[in-house]
Protein backbone atom coordinates (compact mmCIF):
# COMPACT_ATOMS: atom_id res chain seq x y z
CA UNK A 1 0.00 0.00 0.00
CA UNK A 2 1.07 3.34 -0.99
CA UNK A 3 1.51 5.73 1.20
CA UNK A 4 2.87 9.12 2.48
CA UNK A 5 2.37 12.52 1.08
CA UNK A 6 1.79 13.70 -2.30
CA UNK A 7 5.24 14.59 -2.68
CA UNK A 8 5.96 10.88 -1.95
CA UNK A 9 3.94 9.33 -3.82
CA UNK A 10 5.02 11.30 -7.12
CA UNK A 11 8.65 10.09 -5.98
CA UNK A 12 7.50 6.43 -6.67
CA UNK A 13 4.91 7.51 -9.41
CA UNK A 14 7.52 9.88 -11.43
CA UNK A 15 10.74 9.12 -10.11
CA UNK A 16 13.61 11.29 -10.61
CA UNK A 17 15.68 8.04 -12.64
CA UNK A 18 13.61 9.33 -16.05
CA UNK A 19 16.52 11.96 -16.32
CA UNK A 20 18.84 9.35 -16.60
CA UNK A 21 16.20 7.06 -18.92
CA UNK A 22 14.74 10.44 -21.42
CA UNK A 23 19.12 11.30 -21.77
CA UNK A 24 20.40 7.57 -22.52
CA UNK A 25 17.17 7.19 -25.13
CA UNK A 26 18.19 9.88 -26.53
CA UNK A 27 21.89 9.25 -26.80
CA UNK A 28 20.57 5.90 -28.14
CA UNK A 29 18.11 7.11 -30.39
CA UNK A 30 21.29 9.08 -32.03
CA UNK A 31 23.01 5.87 -32.68
CA UNK A 32 20.28 4.48 -34.18
CA UNK A 33 20.38 7.23 -36.55
CA UNK A 34 23.83 6.95 -37.04
CA UNK A 35 23.82 2.92 -38.10
CA UNK A 36 20.62 3.49 -39.72
CA UNK A 37 22.49 6.21 -42.18
CA UNK A 38 25.05 4.54 -42.81
CA UNK A 39 23.50 1.03 -43.98
CA UNK A 40 21.85 3.37 -46.46
CA UNK A 41 25.12 4.04 -47.95
CA UNK A 42 26.31 0.43 -47.68
CA UNK A 43 23.30 -1.49 -48.03
CA UNK A 44 24.88 -4.64 -49.58
CA UNK A 45 27.51 -4.46 -47.02
CA UNK A 46 25.42 -4.34 -44.27
CA UNK A 47 22.93 -6.81 -45.69
CA UNK A 48 25.87 -9.57 -46.17
CA UNK A 49 27.71 -9.16 -42.99
CA UNK A 50 24.28 -9.45 -41.45
CA UNK A 51 23.31 -12.64 -42.70
CA UNK A 52 26.72 -14.06 -40.36
CA UNK A 53 24.55 -13.67 -37.22
CA UNK A 54 22.34 -15.69 -36.05
CA UNK A 55 18.85 -14.57 -36.12
CA UNK A 56 17.48 -17.17 -33.98
CA UNK A 57 19.67 -16.86 -30.94
CA UNK A 58 18.64 -13.47 -31.48
CA UNK A 59 15.05 -14.29 -31.00
CA UNK A 60 16.02 -16.42 -28.19
CA UNK A 61 16.95 -13.30 -26.34
CA UNK A 62 14.72 -11.01 -27.02
CA UNK A 63 12.00 -13.59 -25.56
CA UNK A 64 14.37 -13.60 -22.29
CA UNK A 65 14.51 -10.05 -21.95
CA UNK A 66 10.73 -9.62 -22.43
CA UNK A 67 9.81 -12.06 -19.87
CA UNK A 68 12.34 -11.11 -17.28
CA UNK A 69 10.50 -7.20 -17.75
CA UNK A 70 7.22 -9.11 -17.48
CA UNK A 71 8.90 -10.48 -13.93
CA UNK A 72 10.22 -7.02 -12.59
CA UNK A 73 6.67 -5.67 -13.68
CA UNK A 74 5.22 -8.46 -11.44
CA UNK A 75 7.48 -7.30 -8.92
CA UNK A 76 6.69 -3.64 -8.83
CA UNK A 77 2.98 -4.77 -8.85
CA UNK A 78 3.92 -7.07 -5.25
CA UNK A 79 5.70 -4.17 -4.16
CA UNK A 80 3.17 -1.20 -4.70
CA UNK A 81 0.26 -4.14 -2.74
CA UNK A 82 2.81 -4.16 0.13
CA UNK A 83 4.03 -7.77 -0.41
CA UNK A 84 7.68 -7.87 0.27
CA UNK A 85 8.17 -10.94 -0.09
CA UNK A 86 6.57 -11.80 -3.25
CA UNK A 87 8.51 -8.80 -4.65
CA UNK A 88 11.21 -10.15 -3.85
CA UNK A 89 11.00 -13.64 -5.41
CA UNK A 90 9.86 -11.81 -8.63
CA UNK A 91 12.72 -9.87 -8.79
CA UNK A 92 14.68 -13.28 -8.09
CA UNK A 93 13.05 -15.34 -11.08
CA UNK A 94 13.77 -12.59 -13.22
CA UNK A 95 17.36 -12.76 -12.47
CA UNK A 96 17.49 -15.99 -13.09
CA UNK A 97 15.62 -15.85 -16.48
CA UNK A 98 17.58 -12.84 -17.77
CA UNK A 99 21.21 -14.03 -16.83
CA UNK A 100 20.72 -16.46 -19.85
CA UNK A 101 20.92 -13.40 -22.06
CA UNK A 102 24.16 -12.48 -20.54
CA UNK A 103 24.93 -16.47 -21.57
CA UNK A 104 23.56 -16.59 -25.11
CA UNK A 105 25.42 -12.84 -26.21
CA UNK A 106 29.01 -14.02 -24.57
CA UNK A 107 28.67 -17.40 -26.78
CA UNK A 108 27.81 -15.06 -29.80
CA UNK A 109 30.46 -13.08 -29.08
CA UNK A 110 33.07 -15.68 -28.52
CA UNK A 111 31.88 -17.63 -31.35
CA UNK A 112 31.60 -14.19 -34.06
CA UNK A 113 35.24 -13.68 -33.08
CA UNK A 114 36.44 -17.06 -33.11
CA UNK A 115 34.88 -17.11 -37.07
CA UNK A 116 36.44 -13.95 -37.59
CA UNK A 117 34.28 -11.42 -37.45
CA UNK A 118 35.80 -8.34 -35.25
CA UNK A 119 34.78 -4.71 -34.66
CA UNK A 120 37.05 -4.24 -37.43
CA UNK A 121 36.07 -6.88 -39.86
CA UNK A 122 34.15 -3.98 -41.83
CA UNK A 123 31.72 -1.24 -40.71
CA UNK A 124 28.67 -3.20 -39.90
CA UNK A 125 30.50 -5.19 -37.38
CA UNK A 126 31.81 -2.43 -36.29
CA UNK A 127 28.69 -0.94 -35.17
CA UNK A 128 27.41 -4.52 -34.51
CA UNK A 129 30.03 -4.66 -31.53
CA UNK A 130 29.39 -0.76 -31.18
CA UNK A 131 25.51 -1.58 -30.40
CA UNK A 132 25.00 -4.79 -28.96
CA UNK A 133 27.72 -3.91 -26.20
CA UNK A 134 26.93 -0.92 -25.35
CA UNK A 135 23.34 -2.75 -24.24
CA UNK A 136 25.32 -4.96 -23.13
CA UNK A 137 26.83 -2.69 -20.47
CA UNK A 138 23.23 -1.58 -19.40
CA UNK A 139 22.70 -5.02 -19.16
CA UNK A 140 25.21 -5.79 -16.85
CA UNK A 141 24.32 -2.78 -14.95
CA UNK A 142 20.60 -3.79 -14.70
CA UNK A 143 21.40 -7.01 -13.44
CA UNK A 144 24.11 -5.78 -10.62
CA UNK A 145 20.95 -3.22 -9.97
CA UNK A 146 18.75 -6.15 -9.69
CA UNK A 147 20.96 -8.42 -7.33
CA UNK A 148 21.89 -5.39 -5.50
CA UNK A 149 17.56 -4.59 -4.30
CA UNK A 150 17.47 -8.66 -3.80
CA UNK A 151 20.31 -8.32 -0.93
CA UNK A 152 20.13 -5.06 0.01
CA UNK A 153 16.66 -3.63 -0.17
CA UNK A 154 14.63 -4.21 3.50
CA UNK A 155 11.58 -6.07 2.03
CA UNK A 156 9.71 -5.88 5.48
CA UNK A 157 9.51 -2.18 4.61
CA UNK A 158 8.33 -2.37 0.45
CA UNK A 159 5.60 0.27 1.56
CA UNK A 160 7.69 3.02 2.74
CA UNK A 161 8.51 5.70 -0.38
CA UNK A 162 12.23 5.28 -0.41
CA UNK A 163 12.09 1.58 -1.00
CA UNK A 164 8.90 1.19 -2.88
CA UNK A 165 11.06 4.16 -5.27
CA UNK A 166 13.87 2.18 -5.39
CA UNK A 167 11.78 -1.01 -6.71
CA UNK A 168 10.44 0.97 -9.47
CA UNK A 169 13.39 2.78 -10.30
CA UNK A 170 15.40 -0.12 -11.26
CA UNK A 171 12.18 -1.68 -12.81
CA UNK A 172 11.95 1.35 -15.09
CA UNK A 173 15.32 1.17 -16.29
CA UNK A 174 15.38 -2.95 -17.16
CA UNK A 175 12.36 -2.08 -19.13
CA UNK A 176 14.51 0.76 -20.91
CA UNK A 177 17.03 -2.48 -21.23
CA UNK A 178 14.53 -4.48 -22.85
CA UNK A 179 13.31 -1.90 -25.08
CA UNK A 180 16.39 -1.11 -26.51
CA UNK A 181 16.92 -4.79 -27.45
CA UNK A 182 13.62 -4.19 -29.15
CA UNK A 183 15.06 -2.20 -31.61
CA UNK A 184 18.49 -2.97 -32.05
CA UNK A 185 17.74 -6.78 -32.83
CA UNK A 186 15.57 -5.85 -35.93
CA UNK A 187 18.18 -3.14 -36.80
CA UNK A 188 21.05 -5.80 -36.76
CA UNK A 189 19.81 -9.25 -37.23
CA UNK A 190 16.07 -8.96 -39.10
CA UNK A 191 16.62 -6.24 -41.70
CA UNK A 192 18.84 -8.47 -43.72
CA UNK A 193 16.43 -11.49 -44.21
CA UNK A 194 13.05 -8.67 -44.60
CA UNK B 1 31.41 34.95 13.63
CA UNK B 2 33.14 34.63 10.68
CA UNK B 3 36.12 32.59 12.23
CA UNK B 4 34.00 29.79 12.65
CA UNK B 5 32.29 29.90 9.60
CA UNK B 6 32.48 26.32 8.04
CA UNK B 7 31.71 28.05 4.52
CA UNK B 8 34.32 30.81 4.71
CA UNK B 9 36.74 29.59 1.31
CA UNK B 10 33.44 27.55 -0.20
CA UNK B 11 32.66 30.51 -2.14
CA UNK B 12 36.20 30.81 -3.90
CA UNK B 13 36.30 26.85 -4.23
CA UNK B 14 32.75 27.38 -6.50
CA UNK B 15 34.00 29.58 -8.54
CA UNK B 16 36.79 28.11 -9.57
CA UNK B 17 34.13 25.57 -11.39
CA UNK B 18 32.69 28.50 -14.00
CA UNK B 19 36.37 29.86 -14.14
CA UNK B 20 37.74 27.03 -15.22
CA UNK B 21 35.04 26.56 -17.88
CA UNK B 22 35.72 29.96 -19.41
CA UNK B 23 39.58 29.03 -19.76
CA UNK B 24 38.97 26.19 -20.77
CA UNK B 25 36.27 27.15 -23.41
CA UNK B 26 39.25 30.21 -24.41
CA UNK B 27 41.90 28.06 -24.42
CA UNK B 28 41.65 25.13 -25.46
CA UNK B 29 38.46 25.05 -27.54
CA UNK B 30 39.06 28.68 -29.38
CA UNK B 31 43.01 29.37 -29.17
CA UNK B 32 43.82 25.13 -29.56
CA UNK B 33 41.09 25.12 -32.64
CA UNK B 34 39.10 22.38 -31.24
CA UNK B 35 35.84 23.51 -31.88
CA UNK B 36 35.86 21.30 -33.37
CA UNK B 37 39.73 19.33 -33.53
CA UNK B 38 41.58 18.95 -36.27
CA UNK B 39 40.20 15.94 -38.43
CA UNK B 40 42.40 12.73 -37.86
CA UNK B 41 41.60 11.65 -41.47
CA UNK B 42 43.75 14.50 -43.12
CA UNK B 43 47.30 13.80 -44.26
CA UNK B 44 50.39 14.84 -42.11
CA UNK B 45 51.25 17.36 -44.63
CA UNK B 46 48.40 19.02 -44.46
CA UNK B 47 48.56 18.26 -40.63
CA UNK B 48 51.82 20.24 -40.98
CA UNK B 49 50.40 23.21 -42.75
CA UNK B 50 47.72 23.58 -39.91
CA UNK B 51 50.44 23.15 -37.09
CA UNK B 52 52.80 25.84 -38.30
CA UNK B 53 49.93 28.64 -39.41
CA UNK B 54 48.17 28.20 -35.80
CA UNK B 55 51.22 27.51 -33.62
CA UNK B 56 51.31 30.57 -31.51
CA UNK B 57 47.61 30.53 -30.79
CA UNK B 58 47.89 26.80 -30.26
CA UNK B 59 50.27 27.21 -27.90
CA UNK B 60 49.10 30.67 -25.72
CA UNK B 61 45.37 27.99 -25.72
CA UNK B 62 47.41 25.24 -24.21
CA UNK B 63 49.34 27.16 -21.58
CA UNK B 64 45.82 28.70 -20.52
CA UNK B 65 44.03 25.04 -19.95
CA UNK B 66 47.31 23.74 -18.03
CA UNK B 67 46.77 27.27 -16.01
CA UNK B 68 43.37 27.13 -15.19
CA UNK B 69 42.96 22.43 -14.66
CA UNK B 70 44.04 23.40 -10.99
CA UNK B 71 40.70 24.89 -10.83
CA UNK B 72 38.98 21.64 -11.94
CA UNK B 73 40.53 19.68 -8.56
CA UNK B 74 39.15 23.00 -6.61
CA UNK B 75 35.71 22.94 -7.95
CA UNK B 76 35.60 19.16 -7.14
CA UNK B 77 36.55 20.03 -3.28
CA UNK B 78 33.61 22.07 -3.29
CA UNK B 79 31.44 19.24 -4.58
CA UNK B 80 33.06 16.76 -2.08
CA UNK B 81 32.63 19.12 0.84
CA UNK B 82 28.76 18.83 -0.11
CA UNK B 83 28.94 15.40 -0.63
CA UNK B 84 30.40 15.18 2.85
CA UNK B 85 26.81 16.89 4.07
CA UNK B 86 24.68 15.18 2.00
CA UNK B 87 25.48 11.90 3.32
CA UNK B 88 27.24 12.79 6.78
CA UNK B 89 27.83 9.65 7.96
CA UNK B 90 29.61 8.11 4.69
CA UNK B 91 32.78 9.75 2.74
CA UNK B 92 33.23 7.23 0.40
CA UNK B 93 31.74 8.55 -1.95
CA UNK B 94 32.94 12.26 -1.32
CA UNK B 95 36.28 10.78 -1.37
CA UNK B 96 36.00 9.15 -4.62
CA UNK B 97 34.55 12.20 -6.32
CA UNK B 98 37.34 14.72 -5.49
CA UNK B 99 40.03 11.41 -6.66
CA UNK B 100 37.95 11.13 -9.85
CA UNK B 101 38.29 15.34 -10.19
CA UNK B 102 41.84 15.52 -9.00
CA UNK B 103 42.73 12.53 -11.75
CA UNK B 104 40.63 14.55 -14.43
CA UNK B 105 42.82 17.62 -13.94
CA UNK B 106 45.59 15.24 -15.10
CA UNK B 107 43.79 14.37 -18.24
CA UNK B 108 43.88 18.11 -18.66
CA UNK B 109 47.28 18.56 -18.30
CA UNK B 110 49.34 15.83 -20.41
CA UNK B 111 47.71 15.91 -23.16
CA UNK B 112 48.19 19.69 -23.23
CA UNK B 113 51.65 19.48 -22.36
CA UNK B 114 51.93 17.60 -25.44
CA UNK B 115 50.07 19.58 -27.85
CA UNK B 116 52.61 22.31 -26.84
CA UNK B 117 55.16 20.05 -27.94
CA UNK B 118 53.92 19.12 -31.12
CA UNK B 119 53.93 23.26 -31.74
CA UNK B 120 57.04 24.11 -30.23
CA UNK B 121 59.04 21.54 -32.82
CA UNK B 122 56.83 22.27 -35.48
CA UNK B 123 59.58 23.40 -37.76
CA UNK B 124 62.14 21.04 -37.70
CA UNK B 125 60.28 17.23 -36.91
CA UNK B 126 58.67 15.27 -39.96
CA UNK B 127 55.23 15.86 -40.54
CA UNK B 128 54.40 11.95 -39.43
CA UNK B 129 56.42 12.17 -36.09
CA UNK B 130 54.11 15.75 -35.00
CA UNK B 131 50.74 13.91 -36.03
CA UNK B 132 51.48 11.00 -34.16
CA UNK B 133 52.25 12.91 -31.07
CA UNK B 134 49.25 14.82 -31.53
CA UNK B 135 47.05 11.92 -32.32
CA UNK B 136 48.47 10.15 -28.77
CA UNK B 137 47.61 13.10 -26.61
CA UNK B 138 44.24 12.97 -28.37
CA UNK B 139 43.73 9.32 -27.35
CA UNK B 140 44.94 10.71 -23.60
CA UNK B 141 42.34 13.33 -23.67
CA UNK B 142 39.41 11.22 -24.76
CA UNK B 143 40.16 7.38 -24.11
CA UNK B 144 41.14 8.77 -20.66
CA UNK B 145 37.15 9.32 -19.70
CA UNK B 146 37.45 6.68 -16.87
CA UNK B 147 38.56 9.22 -14.08
CA UNK B 148 35.33 11.36 -14.81
CA UNK B 149 33.37 8.59 -15.40
CA UNK B 150 34.13 7.86 -11.55
CA UNK B 151 33.72 11.35 -10.40
CA UNK B 152 30.52 11.73 -11.88
CA UNK B 153 29.34 8.83 -10.37
CA UNK B 154 30.64 9.30 -7.32
CA UNK B 155 28.30 12.78 -7.46
CA UNK B 156 25.10 11.23 -8.45
CA UNK B 157 25.33 8.01 -6.05
CA UNK B 158 25.88 10.28 -2.86
CA UNK B 159 23.46 12.94 -3.84
CA UNK B 160 20.81 10.40 -4.42
CA UNK B 161 21.15 9.03 -0.68
CA UNK B 162 20.40 12.58 0.70
CA UNK B 163 17.91 12.31 3.33
CA UNK B 164 16.80 15.75 3.18
CA UNK B 165 12.87 16.47 2.09
CA UNK B 166 14.25 19.14 -0.36
CA UNK B 167 17.58 17.48 -1.57
CA UNK B 168 20.45 19.70 -1.58
CA UNK B 169 21.11 18.28 -5.16
CA UNK B 170 17.92 17.63 -7.19
CA UNK B 171 17.68 14.15 -7.91
CA UNK B 172 17.66 14.99 -11.76
CA UNK B 173 21.05 16.79 -11.89
CA UNK B 174 22.15 13.35 -9.90
CA UNK B 175 21.18 10.79 -12.45
CA UNK B 176 22.24 13.17 -15.04
CA UNK B 177 25.71 13.00 -14.07
CA UNK B 178 25.70 8.80 -13.42
CA UNK B 179 24.40 9.39 -16.91
CA UNK B 180 27.25 11.14 -18.67
CA UNK B 181 29.66 9.58 -16.43
CA UNK B 182 28.60 6.35 -18.07
CA UNK B 183 27.96 7.64 -21.38
CA UNK B 184 31.37 8.49 -21.97
CA UNK B 185 32.22 4.93 -22.59
CA UNK B 186 31.49 5.31 -25.79
CA UNK B 187 35.04 7.38 -26.11
CA UNK B 188 36.07 3.35 -26.17
CA UNK B 189 35.42 3.65 -30.17
CA UNK B 190 37.23 6.76 -30.34
CA UNK B 191 40.87 4.75 -31.32
CA UNK B 192 38.79 2.79 -33.96
CA UNK B 193 37.47 5.30 -36.49
CA UNK B 194 39.74 8.16 -38.33
CA UNK B 195 36.21 9.63 -39.55
CA UNK B 196 32.60 9.38 -39.37
CA UNK B 197 30.38 10.22 -36.38
CA UNK B 198 32.40 8.43 -33.81
CA UNK B 199 35.87 9.95 -34.75
CA UNK B 200 37.40 12.02 -32.46
CA UNK B 201 35.92 15.24 -34.39
CA UNK B 202 32.48 13.31 -35.59
CA UNK B 203 28.98 14.70 -34.86
CA UNK B 204 28.62 11.64 -31.90
CA UNK B 205 31.95 12.03 -30.12
CA UNK B 206 32.69 15.54 -30.18
CA UNK B 207 29.55 17.79 -30.46
CA UNK B 208 27.62 15.12 -28.41
CA UNK B 209 29.58 13.08 -26.51
CA UNK B 210 32.51 15.34 -25.70
CA UNK B 211 30.34 18.15 -25.01
CA UNK B 212 28.28 16.47 -22.17
CA UNK B 213 31.33 16.74 -19.97
CA UNK B 214 30.80 20.97 -20.40
CA UNK B 215 27.03 21.02 -20.47
CA UNK B 216 26.88 18.70 -17.04
CA UNK B 217 29.92 20.90 -15.76
CA UNK B 218 27.58 24.55 -16.24
CA UNK B 219 24.99 22.28 -14.61
CA UNK B 220 26.53 21.26 -11.62
CA UNK B 221 28.16 24.73 -10.95
CA UNK B 222 24.69 26.36 -10.89
CA UNK B 223 23.30 23.79 -8.21
CA UNK B 224 26.34 24.03 -6.33
CA UNK B 225 26.24 27.64 -6.10
CA UNK B 226 22.98 26.72 -4.91
CA UNK B 227 23.67 24.02 -2.43
CA UNK B 228 26.56 25.65 -0.65
CA UNK B 229 23.26 28.73 -0.17
CA UNK B 230 21.59 26.04 1.45
CA UNK B 231 23.96 25.07 3.53
CA UNK B 232 24.64 28.55 5.04
CA UNK B 233 20.77 28.71 5.67
CA UNK B 234 20.83 25.61 7.84
CA UNK B 235 24.13 26.59 9.78
CA UNK B 236 22.88 29.72 10.44
CA UNK B 237 19.51 27.88 11.52
CA UNK B 238 21.32 25.68 13.51
CA UNK B 239 23.17 28.34 15.35
CA UNK B 240 20.00 30.64 16.33
CA UNK B 241 18.44 27.25 17.92
CA UNK B 242 21.54 26.73 19.79
CA UNK B 243 21.75 30.18 21.08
Amino acid sequence: MQSGTAADRASVNFPSIWAFILADCFSFAILFTIVMTERIGQSDLFDKAARHLDAQLGLVNTLILITGSWLVALAVVAARRGDGAGARKWLLAAIAVSSAFGAIKLYEYSAKIGAGFTPITNDFFTYYYMLTGLHFLHYIGGMAALIALVFNLDFSKVSETSVLRWIVSVGIFWHMVDLLWLFIYPMLYLLPLI
Amino acid sequence: MTERDPYRYMGVLAWSGPIFLLGAILGWAVLGHNLPPYSPARSPEEFLEFIQTNQYQIQLGMIIMMTVAPLYLMWGYAVTRIMQKADAYNDIMATLQLWGAGFTMLVFFVPCGLWIGVTFRADSMDAASLRFMFDTAWMFFDTGFSPVTMQFCAFGVCFLSDPREVPLMPRWVSWLGIWVGISFFVFMLMPFFKEGPLARDGMLMFWIEFSLFFWFLVIACVYVFKAIGKLKAEHAASGAVAA
